[in-house]
């Protein structure tokens, strides 16, 4: 059995610099930061031709989503195992918060704009991350 | 699910930083697993039981 104490590493030091925990602090004031400019000072919409955008979206979401899948799957190798379940489960409560509160705003006012969606997306995202932490991927 | 980690890393008079330098993780992860706020995937259990040169099962058990 190994009992001697080991050395830490540079790794080990660069790793506390780069908490996740300060990307997901930076992550919601960020959403903040596009909530309230999306509403402020919204940028104006291109309008594109609806068989174009149908063909544009369909086709970016499906290149997206196989770079996504690919580039998730060395994450999940490469990745400390605890933060990967961390990220991948506040992913959900991201994605369900953003269904529920378009839903819930569409109800009553009208489609949201996708920065919005976006800020709403990552908030709910950080928000999400920040519970598992503190509360525990159990709980 | 509950685990002996502390109680075994106390033994050997380490902190969770030198138990997370053996097994190749971050502190965080080190403290997730010892206050009950994440259960370890199978390969870290492995890894823990390994350096603890202890079965799995004596140092993870149901509640």
């Amino acid at each position: 059995m190994n009992s001697e104490k080991p050395s830490r590493g540079i790794g080990r030091v660069l790793y506390r610099v780069f908490k996740l925990d300060w990307v997901f602090g930076a992550l919601l004031i960020i959403s903040g930061i596009t909530l309230v400019h999306e509403n402020f000072d919204p940028e104006p919409m291109i309008a594109v031709e609806p068989m174009l955008k149908i063909a544009i979206l369909a086709g970016l979401t499906l290149l997206v989503a196989l770079i996504v899948t690919f580039f998730s799957a060395l994450d999940r190798r490469h990745a400390e195992d605890y933060f990967f379940q961390l990220m991948a489960s506040s992913a959900i409560v991201g994605i369900v918060t953003t269904m529920f509160v378009h839903i819930i705003w569409d109800f009553v006012y009208g489609p949201l704009r996708g920065d919005g969606l976006m800020a709403i997306m990552m908030a709910g995202w950080s928000l999400g991350y920040f519970f598992y932490r503190i509360r525990g991927l159990n709980s | 699910m509950k685990n002996r980690l502390k109680v075994l890393r106390a033994e050997r008079n380490w902190s969770q930083a030198d138990l997370a330098e053996h097994l190749k993780v971050s502190r965080q992860s080190v403290n997730a697993i010892e206050t009950g706020k994440y259960d370890p995937s199978l390969p870290l259990a492995f890894r823990i039981a390994d350096l603890f040169d202890m079965p799995i099962e004596d140092i993870f058990q149901r509640d």
